[in-house]
């Protein structure tokens, strides 16, 4: 299978079953806003290190969001419920509550939620306001610059995390220049994250190690350096350069719709191969297989 | 179903059964003969109202209906839309549904109501969203937005429930308040929040404030901004980018009472 030049690898991307909640984070202005949003997926890449696996998924107009201010959408993703709870409590009342102006809004329709708010409001020590509007509570908690105003319940949802391709190309200019238009292609499309930095990953890794203490260790079959005397080298010779690029999403639909805007936007002279990462099936509940993804 | 009122009555007509979910189910025949309280004699409906198809979802209500009272008494869900005056307890005891009138409205307009979402184009009487008289608390949820203007004792001791007004208020609005939300467009009568335990009342115009209040500071509720866009939205009333813009006076009281309900006076 081929898209232009580059081969696509009859093969699948295994994505898992996650939880995910969406923040709406606003501020007096697009400083501000970005910045608690910047603060609040901060080391959010991957959940092996960083508990969850965060990122922005949208920039907001004033006239999509609920108090009319500037603001940014905000995925937050982790294995289950109670953690995700927990996730947000943390990254909220540490990274938006504590950013000046800013205000913080479910920005998921779901029967499911988890109480963050209704946590947060302590920290008011019995000076905080709650208030309805249209059904759903807010919390006004005093702080230094007027008040920190957050919904009292998030909605969240079970998710996709993990969908993948990895990019192999033949020099670097080449596979950072697939990178960088594929994620900016992807990035159009709603209710997805590359939690990654710039949305793309170097350091791709399999399940184990020689080190019995770590879970995860370096997927030796796509390094470029050791590919010479790896038996089980995935790369092809004339290969000089791979590259990972990582999807969450709110659902299987959105996960492949990025997949396949960013794979037919990667293909290129130059990049040789396109293929995804799994686990032979046996960890992750979807298969995405790459050639369902070619325009 | 359409109701038209055709005799005015004498005295006040009792009629708590005009709500959706007691008409929609029933057939014309059965809607002409349901029971109500002329003063102190029972009658049946079709004495005042003549009843004909209309919308299936909607109950439609019609004409000068200012001596009918409890129209819309305990509804829990539907709509009801009322062109004309309505008199006294509209709404009593409502729980949920929407009701709209296009009209004046009377006294004592949605006592004991505790959701739902009632809408009144006109002017309103006295005591709107209040408690009744022996008892501490008003009206614990809902929404009524009026866009006229109206008198006093506006949620007499009013728990979360949100009441805009497009107009002027009388004296004593939200007195005794225990919590939920007041926003006034108009001018405001004397005592203002007296006796007020926690609670927003939001003025846009300047009032005179009680001694017990004290003065904080000038800010920007962004939770203003929000119950703005969402009146905006949801409402006829013409809300300014001003306000939403805007900032706010912020004034704690009543020290009367447990001091924690605000005023909310915007910014000249």
């Amino acid at each position: 299978m081929r898209i232009k030049n580059t081969e696509i690898v009859d093969t699948y991307a295994e994505a898992f079953s996650m939880w995910s909640s969406k923040v709406i984070i606003t501020g007096e202005n697009d400083y501000w806003a970005l910045g608690a949003a910047r603060a609040m997926t901060g080391m959010a890449t991957s959940i092996i290190g960083c508990k969850c696996e965060a990122g922005i998924d949208l920039k907001l107009s004033p006239e999509e969001t609920p108090d009319g201010r500037p603001g940014y959408s905000i995925l937050v993703f982790t294995m289950d419920k109670e953690s995700l709870r927990t996730r947000l409590i943390e990254r909220i009342g540490q990274c938006v509550m504590t950013c000046p102006t800013t205000a913080c809004f479910n920005g998921f329709d779901s029967e499911e939620t988890v109480n963050v708010g209704g946590a947060l409001r302590y920290f008011g020590d019995g000076f905080q306001i709650s208030k309805k509007i249209n059904g759903n509570r807010f919390w006004r908690i005093p702080v230094f610059d007027g008040e920190f105003l957050i919904s009292e319940k998030f909605g969240i949802k079970k998710s996709v995390g993990g969908g993948n391709f990895y990019i192999l190309g033949n020099s670097s200019k080449v596979c950072l220049d697939a990178c960088y238009d594929a994620v900016k292609a992807m990035k159009k499309v709603e209710n997805i994250i590359m939690p990654f930095p710039k949305g793309v990953v170097r350091s791709g890794s399999k399940v184990g190690s020689k080190y019995k203490a770590l879970v995860a260790s370096t997927n030796h079959a796509y390094c470029p350096t050791i590919k010479g005397f790896v038996k089980d080298s995935a790369i092809p010779d004339s290969v000089h350069i791979c590259y990972e690029i990582v999807i969450d999403g709110v659902d299987e639909e959105a996960v492949t719709k990025a997949m396949k805007i960013g794979i037919n936007t990667a293909a290129r002279d130059g990049v040789i191969q396109i293929t995804a990462g799994n686990f032979g099936g046996k960890l992750g509940q979807y298969k995405i297989y790459l050639k369902d993804l070619i325009e | 179903m359409k109701l038209k009122l055709h005799t005015l009555p004498d005295v006040p007509l009792e009629a708590e059964k005009i709500t959706p979910a007691v008409i929609n189910k029933l057939s014309i025949k059965e809607i002409e003969n349901l029971k109500v309280f002329h003063g102190n004699r029972e009658t049946n409906l079709a004495d005042f109202f003549s009843v004909s198809k209309g919308s299936q979802d909607i109950l439609e209500v019609e004409g000068d209906m200012h001596r009918i009272k409890y129209l819309g008494a305990k509804m829990s869900s539907g709509e009801m839309r009322i062109n004309g005056d309505v008199g006294a307890h509209l709404a009593s005891g409502m729980t949920g549904g929407h009701i709209i009138v296009n009209g004046n409205a009377s006294d004592w307009i949605a006592p004991e109501m505790s959701g739902g979402f009632l809408h009144i184009t006109g002017n309103g009487g006295h005591c709107i969203g209040s408690s009744y008289r022996g008892s501490a608390k008003g009206i614990s949820g809902g929404e009524i937005i009026i866009e006229g203007s109206v008198k006093n004792e506006l949620g007499h001791g009013m728990s979360n429930a949100i009441i805009v007004i497009g107009g002027n208020c009388g004296d004593f609005t939200g007195v005794n308040m225990n919590s939920g939300t007041i926003l006034t467009f108009g001018e405001m009568g004397i005592r203002t929040g007296a006796g007020m335990k926690r609670g927003t009342i939001i003025c846009i115009n300047d009032l005179e404030i009680l001694p017990t209040f004290t003065y904080n500071c000038e800010y920007a509720p962004v939770y203003l901004k929000l119950l703005f866009k969402y009146l905006k939205n949801k409402t006829k009333i013409k809300v300014s980018d001003n306000y939403i813009n805007g900032f706010f006076h912020r004034w704690s009281g009543d020290a009367v009472e447990m001091n924690r309900g605000e005023l909310l006076v915007y910014c000249h």
